[in-house]
């Protein structure tokens, strides 16, 4: 908590606004590349701005600037106010804002063991050169890369009805990646294109041997890939890996059930959704096997916080369970305009910008399957892991995913590697083709910092945990190439 | 727009003084600004969804030295108060670029031609426009967001070479909704002078697109249709050559989709012809490091590969000459050849067939093979002899741009149409793109 914003607000003169806030946002993060031994990228960004907001007759306005004299911040909530006015004249809907801007009190920081200032660039610099030469295998690995981005997001927002709200996170993603070519064929192995590797915590996470082990493995993969079989064209049983399983929750749940989507707001950009208001506790969404949850308090997930950023405290919610849909992933000022329970998620992308219905972390919870159970109980499928494409419509019904790697189960077993593993669907057929959920030991957590939406367009960091799952009758295919 | 307090202009001037004069020999920088004083007004139901003002001004520095460098971003407050952290800054990238390995491909600052423009519009208040668009046509169902405002973008280096590029402009981008399928009209209006009765003659003529989806919806069976696409939804395909395609980076390093064009083992139809073209203005053709980059470039004519577009890094990497392009090495203002097909006997020439107004969420889903997987989207119609029968349910697509442009091309239109950018990722791009429709056969439907 610091005094600085409580100054700050009592400094401004407001004659018309009812109420206003203002929030102070601040990210330094640093981003570190390495490609072929060389640097690529060693990249400090250090964004830091104010977002005031200010109410007036039931309708909010927004202003952000990056100044930060008393006369600009002054300029700002004058804009503010305008804004609010304006909304008033002709809203979407008439808010009362102590139920959309409670007056939240209190502090939040987040997982970390070891602080970044325990580390220096250049610790870091080698570690990737050598994560980037260790998964070049062989002279046929033609571009191989290691990267880490790694720092703090510091929240801050006070109101004048009291509210006063801090919060720090430490975040960190890395990947690796390795292109192979032989002759004309190309293939690229990742650690998961930052999914793969996108949680919060501190520099306990920029772990040497971590970076190595999976340099080794991507860089031996992607040379698997290069000989491996074309994905045959067939409506198999799929397993998805938990590293592909996040973008299947991402897409297919997480999107239709925001409920600014579901009130249009989203319409002309992100989408709609074929999910409508009277379905939350009616609509069977998928497999009785299918529960999930919005869950912003698993420490080192990446999007866990303790309050959202209009003072709503973050708790662990069920949205489907036993495959029944319960609860819509919409913030107060969506709960308020649609009359249906939600969750805490109304976040920002940056300070310049307004806080919307936001993923979190979107979990499917842990089932009972081993994972040898799910591959024995195949007789002829697929198996896939990491994705490297992905697509759905704007209702969020018919998908289409690509994956890295896959692998063919026959009899029981995984046998032959397959390269350009694709899979497409329509989003409640397919949750309701979910056979098997894994184990809490197939249980792994994943995010990714590019989750776009919103107009003026905001794009989040969001975190996705699932086991992993096996689906009955998907319609597999491979790629083009000879 | 900002009273008493000074310009974005001053202040980059003040800050690159201030950073340049803490130089020590054999020291190079670079700096750069992005930013904007924009109004982002989002609507829903023809009603007011959130409007925000945002004043935002980001300095970017590279800084280099013995052939190791340093780069950082910082949001520029407010001067002087802000000096001494400026200058803390350089003398952390300083003393960072020191223990960091040496960059080979590290590019020095070079002198080169600077440029200055300004362009100045007559924009539209917020007030206005809630009028003549929200009020006016209440009774519609539009959605979307008006954005309007000016946009800053500068690059200067140790050399003294200084760039400039600052324009007003507005973009409103909005869907209307049919009032009971879910259908919709997709539209943009965009430039620097607002005119109130283009607005209105646009709203009417997406009434009429509304009376057409009116019908009951087509499930069309997944297979491959005769097809004409509008150019908002060629503009989506043209988007995907800067996904990587067009790189010279992408293409060494084999992420590019179109490398068996570059290497000549695959080409396009005679019939398409693309180039990067700076001529309209609309976008600076300066690139992070100064460079400029020439009023226009082919990058594809008659379906043979002409140019790549190459950054400064890339060129230092693989001894090649840059063409000014950007990092990331993607179009910034792509002009698709225009054909022979007049606009409006597009639908006497689909004759039966599917009309794409647009497309929604294209990725690559082959990149080897150029294929692309998106959506069709909004007022996107079954045709038949030369007439609009039904709208059709959303369909996915599955093709690669090499038959797209290939052998189905069948022709391009004898107008290109201007599609804004308009997305406004960490703030308000510019510019867009100018494309033809295009009329193609045996379009692969999937699903």
């Amino acid at each position: 908590m610091t005094q600085e914003l409580k100054t700050i607000l009592g400094s401004l003169k407001n004659p018309n606004a009812q109420w206003f806030s203002i929030r102070k946002m601040s990210e330094v993060m640093t981003t570190q590349v390495v490609r072929n031994g060389h640097p690529e990228a060693n990249h400090i960004d250090d964004s830091t701005g104010y977002f005031i907001e200010a109410f007036v007759d039931g309708a909010l306005g927004y202003a952000a600037t990056s100044r930060s004299q008393t006369a600009a911040l002054q300029q700002a909530l004058d804009r503010a106010t305008r804004n609010a006015q304006l909304t008033a004249s002709l809203p979407v809907a008439r808010l009362e804002r102590e139920k959309v801007r409670p007056d939240a009190k209190g502090e939040y920081l987040g997982h970390q063991q070891k602080p970044f200032e325990t580390v220096n660039m250049a610790d870091i610099a080698e570690i990737l050169t050598e994560a980037s030469a260790t998964a070049r295998r062989s002279e046929k690995v033609v571009k191989s890369v290691a990267m880490a981005s790694y720092g703090t997001r510091t929240t801050e927002i006070v109101s004048t009805s009291g509210a006063h709200t801090f919060q720090k996170i430490s975040l960190c993603t890395g990947d690796i990646e390795a292109v192979a070519q032989d002759g004309g064929v190309i293939q690229k192995r990742t650690l998961g294109g930052l999914r793969g590797f996108s949680k919060q915590g501190g520099a306990e996470l920029l772990d040497r041997n971590f970076f190595l082990q999976a340099a080794e493995r991507v860089g031996e993969q992607a040379l698997e890939l290069l000989w491996a079989k074309e994905c045959p064209t067939e409506t198999l049983p799929l397993v998805v890996a938990a590293d592909q399983m996040m973008l299947q929750i991402h897409e297919s749940i997480g999107h239709p059930l925001e409920l600014d989507r579901i009130l249009g707001d989203e319409r002309n950009y992100a989408g709609w959704s074929f999910v409508k208001p009277e379905d939350f506790g009616a609509l069977q969404y998928g497999s009785p096997l299918l529960n999930v949850t919005f869950d912003p308090t698993v420490p080192e997930e990446f999007a866990s916080y303790g309050f959202d950023e209009v003072g709503d405290t973050a708790k662990k919610e069920y949205l489907i369970q036993n495959g029944k849909l319960l609860r819509g992933l919409g913030g107060l000022e969506s709960q308020s305009r649609l009359g249906l329970p939600g969750v805490a998620n109304q976040r920002s992308s940056a300070w310049n910008r307004p806080p919307i219905d936001r993923m979190a972390n979107i979990n499917v919870e842990p089932g009972n399957s081993s994972f040898q159970d799910i591959i024995s109980s195949i007789e002829d499928g697929i198996y896939v892991e990491s994705n490297r494409s992905w697509s759905i419509d704007d209702y969020r019904n018919k998908f289409q995913f690509g994956c890295e790697f896959g692998k063919r189960i026959k009899n029981g077993e995984l046998t032959e590697t397959l390269r350009n593993p694709n899979y497409r669907g329509v989003t409640q057929s397919f949750w309701k083709n979910l056979t098997h959920v894994g184990t809490a030991d197939t249980f792994a957590v994943y995010g990714t910092p590019y989750c776009g939406k919103g107009e003026p367009n905001q794009s989040v960091r969001v975190g996705h945990a699932s086991p992993v799952c096996a689906f009955k009758d998907i319609e597999v295919f491979g790629g083009t190439q000879s | 727009m900002t009273g008493s307090l000074p310009t974005t202009h001053d202040k980059f001037e003040k800050s690159c003084e201030l950073l340049f004069n803490q130089l020590k020999p054999e020291e190079h920088l670079t700096v750069n600004l992005t930013g904007e004083e924009v109004d982002y007004l989002r609507f829903n139901k023809a009603q007011i969804r959130q409007a925000t003002h945002v004043q935002d001004a980001c300095l970017s520095l590279e800084f280099i030295k013995d052939k190791r460098s340093a780069t950082a971003a910082v949001e520029l407050h407010d001067l002087p108060a802000q000096s001494q952290d400026l200058e803390k800054l350089l003398t952390r990238l300083r003393s960072l670029a020191a223990q960091l390995p040496e960059d080979p491909y590290a590019v020095l600052p070079e002198k080169g031609e600077s440029s200055h423009e300004k362009f100045e519009g007559r924009l539209p208040t917020q007030e206005e426009f809630v009028d003549s668009v929200l009020r006016t046509h209440a009774e519609l169902d539009v959605v979307g967001i008006q954005q309007s405002g000016t946009s800053y973008r500068g690059v200067a280096n140790s050399t003294g070479l200084r760039h400039w590029f600052e324009t007003d402009g507005f973009a409103t981008d909005y869907s209307i909704f049919h009032p009971s399928n879910g259908k919709a009209v997709k539209g943009t209006f965009a430039g620097k002078e607002w005119r109130p009765e283009e607005v209105s003659a646009k709203m009417n003529l997406h009434r009429e697109v509304l009376g057409q989806l009116n019908r009951e919806a087509i499930r069309l069976k997944p297979g491959h249709y005769r097809t004409y696409m509008e150019p908002a939804a060629t503009a989506d395909m043209i988007g995907m050559f800067s996904y990587r395609g067009v790189s010279e980076a992408a293409i060494r390093q084999g992420e590019s989709a179109l490398l068996s064009l570059f290497n000549r083992k695959k080409s396009l139809s005679d019939k398409f012809s693309l180039v990067e073209d700076f001529s309209a203005g609309l976008v600076p053709r300066f690139n992070e490091s100064g460079e400029l980059a020439p009023e226009q470039l082919s990058i594809i004519a008659q379906g043979q590969p002409q140019h790549t577009l190459i950054s400064p890094r890339t060129a230092k990497e693989h001894n090649l000459v840059s063409n000014g392009a950007t990092h990331g090495e993607g179009l910034r203002a792509a002009h698709m050849g225009a054909g022979k097909l007049v606009a409006q006997d597009a639908l006497k020439a689909l004759g039966t067939g599917v009309y794409i107004s647009n497309l929604h969420y294209l990725n690559w889903s082959d990149v080897q093979g150029a294929r692309v997987t998106g959506m069709t989207r909004y007022a996107c119609m079954w045709v038949e002899n030369g007439e609009f029968v039904a709208p059709i349910s959303d369909m996915r697509f599955d093709e690669s741009l090499f038959d797209l442009f290939g052998h189905k091309l069948e022709s391009c239109t004898s107008a290109t149409e201007h599609i804004p950018n308009v997305s406004s990722y960490g703030g308000r791009q510019l510019g867009g793109c100018s494309v033809p429709g295009v009329l193609v056969n045996d379009f692969t439907l999937t699903l």
